[in-house]
């Protein structure tokens, strides 16, 4: 009975911690500019935002809409994780070229493609 | 790019300089004061730049998570830091109370320092970029230079009419930027995401006075259930002990050679 509490317990807060199907969105950097500008994601599921820099030089993506940020460094590739987020539109920038490199994330009940 | 070397030096090290302005205020003054702000800058500046020569590598490390590790494990050791200098300020021997505050400081230019670091040394020397670069910085150096001399004037006349008001600046300071690094554990996975709510539009973090208010109070305009939890539990836990220790502490505070 005991054995059971404990592992109800561990399932429900590994739960909690780890979402186990995240689908995976694409944003690339080239030449200080986001590729595709507008990401549309699902609305209230977490996502694996991957970002890839092309560029020499770091960038740092940055979203107080969606509270994240995150330094790419040259020729690099990084993963953050966002949401769940409710249907909106949230925007994001290059915190290094803050004049070129600016996007935005629009989430759609069911939506799951970006252009 | 003077624009953005100026946004940038303010939103990463303008919480450096506020941070020596409360230090200059609480250490009565000195040799040990100029040995903590003199130890502690030196330790972290030289920290911050030998994590940056090793940048891309660390940034590599797990999973692409390197820095945030840095970032995230720097900001609670802070907090830890500040628990245990309030806890144990006139109880313990004030070569130990210098040695943490030291530490602190260095944690704090190691991690203001650093973000800086890597956008400076990325495009330093990149043709045409160099002036509007040296501009930023001079503009943001002489802008938190004159933030931070205003803070010391207030926490001076708090200091003396209001000590105990005076003492919640640093806990406030520290439960701010400890609450504001658990976006890092979100983005990496570890924790659930889930915004509170927005106060971007009649309050917008790309503003002067928010980025002011967020290296004083690590203001975020949507913050997280996450950050928000460790906001409350940083401000509830440093609170307590600075109103469990007020006595020693107010104790400590008019005693001007505590430190020396």
């Amino acid at each position: 009975m005991r054995q059971k509490w404990i592992v109800s317990c561990i399932l429900l807060l590994s739960s909690s911690f780890v979402n186990a199907e995240t689908k995976e969105f694409l944003l690339e950097i080239k030449d200080h500019l986001f590729f595709p500008s507008t990401v549309i994601l699902p609305a209230d599921e977490k996502v694996r935002l991957v970002i890839k820099n092309h560029d020499n030089s770091p960038e740092e993506f940055d979203s107080f809409d969606l509270n994240r940020e995150k330094v790419i460094f040259g020729g690099k590739q990084s993963v953050i994780y966002i949401g769940p987020l409710g249907p909106g539109k949230y925007e994001f920038f290059g915190e290094y070229h803050s004049d070129t490199a600016r996007g935005m994330v629009v989430v759609e009940q069911g939506e799951n493609n970006a252009d | 790019m003077l624009i953005n070397s100026l946004f940038l030096f303010l939103r990463d090290l303008l919480p450096l300089f506020f941070f020596c302005s409360i230090l200059i205020v609480f250490l009565a003054g000195g040799k040990a004061r100029n040995m903590i702000l003199a130890y502690g800058l030196i330790l972290g500046s030289v920290s911050a730049l030998l994590v940056s020569q090793f940048d891309s590598s660390i940034a590599s490390f797990a999973s692409g998570n390197g820095f945030e590790i840095i970032l995230f494990t720097s900001t609670t050791l802070q907090t830890l830091l500040l628990l245990l200098t309030l806890c144990t300020a006139n109880r313990v021997d004030a070569r130990l109370v210098a040695a943490m505050l030291t530490a602190m400081l260095a944690l704090i230019s190691l991690t203001s320092g650093l973000n800086f670091l890597i956008y400076f040394s990325s495009y330093w020397g990149l043709q045409g970029l160099t002036l509007p670069m040296i501009f930023g910085v001079v503009i943001g150096a002489g802008l938190s230079l004159s933030l931070a001399i205003l803070l010391y004037f207030l926490l001076q006349l708090l200091r003396e009419y209001a000590p105990l008001l005076s003492l919640a600046f640093p806990v406030l300071f520290i439960s701010g930027h400890f609450a504001e690094v658990f976006h890092i554990l979100e983005q990496m996975n570890v924790l659930e995401s889930q915004l509170m709510w927005s106060t971007q539009s009649w309050l917008p973090e790309q503003s002067e006075i928010t980025l002011i208010l967020a290296s004083l109070t690590g203001y975020e305009a949507t913050p997280t259930r996450w950050q928000l939890i460790a906001y409350l539990c940083a401000l509830a836990s440093l609170l307590a002990c600075l109103l469990l220790r007020r006595r020693q502490l107010l104790q400590a505070l008019s005693d001007s050679e505590h430190l020396s």
